[in-house]
């Protein structure tokens, strides 16, 4: 499956653009990481590739087929999982999956592909427990147990962590990593780690467009000689540029190490490896 | 390009949703308590026809139309209920997404409502079998498959089949679940409350359908309805489907995306064009009805004398043709004469003291009412009408006349002999004949005076003196009771399909 995105852009109404010129392309396998500060437009161009709300101006093709002449194709090879969404809480995890399959036209392989994604999602023990008895995590896994039941060739997934505890995040990302051979993965966040951790391709939105396309490890490349750190004795912190942001303040013996990004490092600031986040607050600082 | 659905497989979509709607609560919920309705109908007396009388509760006659009427009413309430929810559930869910990216969400909810369609289906199977079983074992009351069912599949199906459909399309319409109730709420008080059996699409109009379902004519009036409805509901939840919010869009541009979808607007106007037509064409009520218009009081200062009337029934065309001779005697300087007529008779001819006049009448606006010119100075008239057509009932009380094969009952209120709106000073001299199929046994005003038989067709001669003009006549298949009520010998007629129910009764008792 092959995604040609050119020159997209949502507005609404005579208001700021959401989303403006995006232009991308996307081939599997590839786990996608579309990162951004909260309002970026990232849940609007997910949905916009979903079907569920239309483009302003330009075009997206998948296997070089306009999307809005070939909806029914996009909905057969697409697993998704919104942001926000609800089961119906009254069946159990099984009854819910069997429920879904049926609407995705699954035929004689439903039994056996309801059962594969329990077992996928660890949800073996809980297939017979009414959906509303589970926690957040495990309905987030009934989310993207769903999603994978057409074993889709292309699956996009917006904002799964959030609300999730350390422990269930780890579970969540691995189930994506391990479920992505052969697919197209679009992973929409604002959580650094989710990333770092699986993804081998980055984009970063900022304000509608996009400031970043390519490999996590670019990115940190982009920062390098703009992270440092500072000891300082003094409570109230250094005095820094404005061009440079404290992303951490850690307490210690002598007083407090901060951890400054910038573009020029004011003087006295040991250079260090920037991380992807501090690559990523970089790139943010500098698309303004 | 449109999500098509295979035969096959939008069985299998239907199926889907029944099994997810089965296992709701609500449904469960709306089934039991519409079935249980259906039983304490059994016990709605003031359903049955024949109130007045005692005894009631005895066939399947007496009895069909209450649990009818009592499921109709509380089905379609908890099938609005029921429908809203379902159809609101993902909204509320916030599973819309989910689905909308899964299949053809459209597609979707129409098969949707076409579950809680067949969920009303087993509602009514169910109640009718609970029906039986009570009112055979539990009150040992002869159960008629044919009267009960027909009752439960024309009332309480149809109400709850509108109800879905109506409250689908407003759901789809408004988005919006407290309006779309407030809706349905105001169009189920209309239906409860109207006088115009048109608008009575949840229970229709109660005196039509226990034995009198059986004929005809009365039938056709029932199935009018269920026509109309039809057109309505189907049409409401067509306008639902154009409606359907796309792509998280408002209205208008929903509207103009689900436009392109060609068929679904050409149905939309198919079926409001219908709908508007059929209530517009509306055969059988007289809308001009004058009968509560107290204001067009009788002329007393002219009276009438004699009448002589041959009136003709046709039970095939449901028609009749009649030919009434009024005798009059008036004041001087009296210039015209009122008559109430029935707007479906069709005036042919008209001679005022022996004079064609075909231009001495005119109607009087917004009633059923003719006036008619007659000579000033005259103190006598005379005034012979010939009339023909089918009749119309009035749309503000019960169901005054009809004719059919099986039986006709024509009251004096439905005015099929012209009543002038005159006084009577002395008793009316009234002979008349009717003619209609020999098989019938005619049961005339005042004494039979005499039967001629031609041509397959009886004529039934009668006289009375009367001091008000108010003929009304019955036939049918009748069979007869004689007995004595004192030293007075009565004769009871009554119809074979009553017969279990006049037995029950023991009327001879009372």
């Amino acid at each position: 499956m092959e995604i040609e995105i050119k020159n997209l852009s949502k507005a609404y109404g005579s208001e700021k653009s959401v989303l403006s010129g995006i232009n991308l392309e996307f081939c599997p396998p590839s786990i996608v990481g579309l990162i951004g500060p909260n309002g970026a437009g990232k849940t609007t161009f997910m949905k916009i590739l979903v079907r569920q709300l239309l483009a302003s101006t330009g075009s997206i093709k998948i296997d070089g087929m306009d999307i809005s002449k070939s909806e029914n194709y996009l909905k057969n090879c697409l697993g998704y999982l919104p942001q926000e969404f609800g089961l119906y809480e009254e069946l159990t995890v099984y009854q819910f999956l069997d429920y879904m399959a049926l609407l995705k036209g699954l035929g004689p392989e439903k039994k056996e592909r309801i059962e594969s994604c329990i077992e996928k999602t660890g949800l073996s023990e809980k297939q017979n427990a009414r959906i509303k008895t589970l926690s957040g995590g495990q309905k987030q896994r009934v989310g993207i147990a769903q999603a994978l039941l057409n074993d889709p060739e292309l699956l996009i997934v917006d904002e799964p962590t959030v609300g999730l505890d350390p422990a269930e995040r780890v579970r969540f990302r691995n189930l994506l990593a391990e479920n992505a051979n052969h697919r197209l993965v679009l992973l929409s966040t604002h959580i650094i780690e989710d990333v770092e951790s699986i993804c081998n391709r980055l984009i970063v939105l900022n304000r509608g467009e996009i400031f970043f396309d390519g490999n996590p490890v670019e990115l940190i490349k982009k920062a390098a000689g703009h992270v440092g750190v500072l000891d300082s004795d003094c409570e109230a912190g250094p005095d820094i540029e404005k061009d440079c942001i404290v992303t951490s303040r850690l307490i210690t013996e002598t007083g407090a190490q901060y951890r400054i990004v910038g573009d020029k490092l004011p003087s006295g600031i040991k250079p260090v490896t920037p991380s992807l986040e501090d690559a990523y607050m970089y790139l943010i600082t500098q698309s303004g | 390009m449109a999500n098509r659905i295979p035969f096959l497989s939008g069985f299998s979509f239907l199926f889907n949703e029944i099994r997810l709607i089965s296992r709701s609560k609500l449904a469960l919920m709306s089934i039991f308590l519409t079935v249980l309705a259906t039983i304490l109908g059994l016990k709605a007396i003031d359903y049955t026809n024949e109130r007045s009388l005692v005894g009631l509760a005895k066939t399947s006659f007496t009895v069909a139309l209450g649990p009818a009427q009592y499921a109709a009413i509380a089905g379609s309430l908890l099938f609005a209920v029921l429908t809203l929810m379902l159809l609101s559930k993902d909204h509320r869910n916030n599973s819309t997404s989910l689905l909308n990216t899964s299949c053809n969400y459209s597609q979707l909810l129409v098969f949707r409502t076409a579950a809680i369609l067949f969920i009303g289906i087993f509602t009514v199977v169910l109640g009718g079998i609970a029906l039986y079983a009570v009112q055979v074992f539990v009150l040992e009351i002869t159960f008629d498959p044919v009267v009960s069912l027909s009752n439960l599949l024309v009332i309480t199906l149809a109400g709850i089949f509108f109800t879905v459909l109506i409250c689908s399309g407003i759901y789809l319409i408004t988005e919006n679940l407290d309006i779309s109730f407030l809706a349905y709420c105001i169009l189920f008080f209309m239906s409860i409350s109207s006088s115009n059996y048109l608008l009575k699409w949840v229970q229709t109009s109660a005196v039509m359908y226990s034995d009198f379902g059986g004929i005809l004519p009365v039938f056709k009036f029932v199935l009018y309805n269920r026509l109309l409805w039809t057109f309505v509901s189907t049409g409401i939840f067509t306008v639902g489907l154009l409606c359907r919010r796309r792509y998280e869009s408002n209205l208008s541009l929903s509207l103009k995306l689900n436009t392109k979808q060609l068929w679904i607007p050409v149905l939309v106007l198919l079926l409001l064009g219908a709908s508007l037509f059929v209530y517009i064409n509306e055969p059988y009520i007289n809308r001009n009805d004058s009968v509560f218009k107290t204001e067009l009081k009788a002329n007393e200062n002219v009276n009438l004398t004699h009448v002589s009337s041959n009136v003709q029934l046709f039970p095939v065309n449901q028609s009749l043709s009649a030919r009434v001779l009024y005798e009059f005697e008036k004041e001087s300087g009296i210039e015209y004469i009122d008559f109430i007529t029935n707007s479906g008779l069709h005036i042919k001819k008209l001679t005022v003291n022996g004079v064609e006049a075909p231009n001495s009448l005119k109607s009087i606006k917004g009633t059923d009412r003719v006036r008619l010119e007659v000579p000033a100075e005259s103190r006598n008239v005379t005034i012979d009408i010939s009339y023909a057509g089918r009749l119309k009932y009035p749309s503000s009380i019960g169901f005054p006349g009809y004719i059919s094969k099986e039986s006709i009952y024509l009251l004096e209120n439905s005015h099929w002999i012209f009543e002038p709106l005159t006084g009577s000073k002395d008793m009316i001299e009234i002979r008349g004949s009717v003619t209609a199929p020999k098989n019938l046994v005619m049961v005339v005003p005042g004494e039979l005076t005499g039967v001629l038989e031609e041509h397959g067709r009886k004529t039934w001669e009668y006289s009375a003196l009367s001091n008000d003009f108010s003929p009304g006549v019955f036939a049918g298949n009748y069979e007869v009771k004689k007995m004595l009520a004192g030293s007075t010998e009565v004769e009871f007629y009554y119809s074979p399909k009553h017969r279990a129910y006049i037995e029950a009764l023991g009327i001879e008792n009372y």
